[in-house]
């Protein structure tokens, strides 16, 4: 059985009021700007590590924010928030940030707006000179083609951290292996579930669940942002108290929580 | 300053567009306000068309300053310019099925797609092998299932060890989906909160021009 209630599309109802509670809550609070306790997240703060590790070695740094094929998803709003992070602290230190762009027909849009949060870090941190477009080329619209000149770049420049968020699929693990191979530090993140398996044997570190899609908030420090993070985690117990009692429910053959959930 | 500057204006196209694509999907809407989501999405195609040209043309523009500067592996440059420029001039000039197009694709950019997806074995094993070494509790837990996985799925796997598959199809049904439906809801959630975050303005990364108007403003 499932509930319709007109005018809701039937099916979209569970859905409709989960998005309109998350959205409450964090109307809520990014007005009164209450900051959560937030754990470390290692993987992103393995960022600034990796950036010192290159100033250290001299070596340039190169980030990705994967390959967006369903064109600026939540993924790759992530990966573009860690590439102008990263952008920035290259900035800061002086270092040569590499982004080979590419992987998909979508990517191109990525693209441009990818070079430019990166030259707006760079001139924020007064380096506009430094900022070289040629150093985020577009490789190709093809995932393995892309790929292959991604590690292409990485055997001639050998950098010192390879920062991998985004959008990823199968040639995450080629692309992180050759990382390894030519003692990148390798830090990568994806939402592509098949995928988070691999990354987390090929990389030193792996962003997991959503601590990539909460990586934005996370590194701007913004109380409002940060405070977000706290709707998820309410939308978190909401949903084990959901799976809990529909367990129960279910137990006692009782389908209210699945027609809810249906509805 | 204009206002096509000011960070209001993106909140509001954000906002204005997201409740456009939004109302549609959760509410039975007039045809017109389908059509006009229809509308946004043809929006993005059209959009993502010309910019594969600007993506095309830099792709180009790179790689004549590789052969003009005859950096290493210039040859290589001639190659993707000649095959990339008889794509596209074939492609527009004579059309997709063509069957010199179709050579195109059939000996150049299928085998070199299937010839690196093939190489993924051979880094997967090496970072299998690295993951698998046994050096904590969790680790050797991780290495036993990887066995078990291993014996079901290679081919003289469940002849040389039978009682490897139900173990093996318990891990997978049982553990391992468990541990995804956990990574499938932090991931529905978090991308919830993402968009809730972009259409408040909290999360404006994704228009790099606010910050630059910033610290113009404070200059």
């Amino acid at each position: 059985m499932v509930l319709h209630i007109s005018p809701i599309v039937e099916g979209k109802l569970s859905g409709l009021i989960f998005f309109l509670v998350a959205l409450a809550l964090t109307a809520y609070y990014v007005r009164n700007k209450k900051v959560p306790y937030i754990r470390r997240v290692p993987a992103i703060d393995a960022i600034e590590e990796g950036v010192g590790r290159a100033t250290e070695l001299g070596k340039p740094v190169i980030a990705s924010p994967g390959m967006s094929p369903s064109g600026i998803g939540a993924s790759t709003v992530a990966g573009l928030s860690i590439l102008s992070y990263t952008a920035k602290l290259c900035a800061r230190n002086d270092l040569r940030l590499l982004a080979p762009m590419g992987g998909s027909a979508e990517s191109y849009t990525t693209m441009e707006l990818a070079r430019d949060l990166v030259e707006t870090q760079y001139k924020l941190e007064g380096k506009e000179a430094a900022f070289n477009i040629d150093d985020m080329p577009f490789f190709s619209g093809r995932q393995f083609a892309w790929a292959s000149a991604y590690c292409g770049m990485m055997l001639r420049e050998k950098p010192a951290t390879n920062i991998m968020v985004g959008v990823q699929y199968a040639s995450a693990v080629y692309i992180s292996e050759v990382g390894h191979e030519v003692g990148a530090m390798v830090i990568s993140g994806t939402t592509y579930l098949s995928n988070i398996a691999c990354l987390a044997a090929s990389s030193d570190y792996v962003m997991i669940g959503e601590e990539m899609l909460a990586a934005g908030a996370y590194l701007s420090r913004d109380p409002g942002q940060l405070a977000t993070i706290r709707t998820q985690d309410i939308m978190k117990m909401v949903l084990i108290g959901i799976l809990v009692l529909g367990v129960i429910t279910l137990s006692f053959a009782n389908e209210a929580v699945i027609t809810f959930l249906s509805s | 300053m204009s206002i096509l500057r000011r960070k209001e204006f993106f909140v509001v196209l954000i906002v204005l567009i997201s409740v456009f694509l939004y109302i549609p999907y959760f509410f039975e809407v007039p045809q017109a306000m389908t059509n006009l989501e229809n509308w946004f999405m043809d929006t993005i195609v059209i959009i993502a068309a010309f910019a594969v040209w600007v993506g095309f043309i830099t792709a180009t523009r790179r790689e004549v300053v590789r052969i003009q500067r005859r950096r290493k592996g210039w040859f290589y440059a001639v190659v993707i310019l000649v095959l990339s420029w008889a794509m596209v001039v074939i492609g527009l000039g004579i059309g997709k099925t063509n069957v010199i197009f179709e050579f195109l694709q059939w000996a150049f950019v299928i085998p070199g797609d299937a010839t690196i997806y093939a190489i993924l074995v051979f880094y997967l094993t090496s970072a299998g092998a690295r993951a698998f070494r046994v050096n904590s509790l969790e680790s050797a837990l991780l290495t036993f299932g990887a066995l078990f996985i291993l014996l079901k799925q290679a081919p003289l796997g469940e002849v040389l060890a039978p009682w490897a598959g139900p173990v093996a199809i318990y891990l997978q049904d049982t553990i391992a989906m468990a541990a995804t439906r956990v990574f499938s809801v932090s991931l529905a959630i978090g991308s919830v909160v993402l968009a809730i975050r972009l259409m408040l303005g909290q999360e404006m990364a994704l228009v790099g021009l606010v910050r630059r108007v910033a610290s113009r403003e404070e200059e």
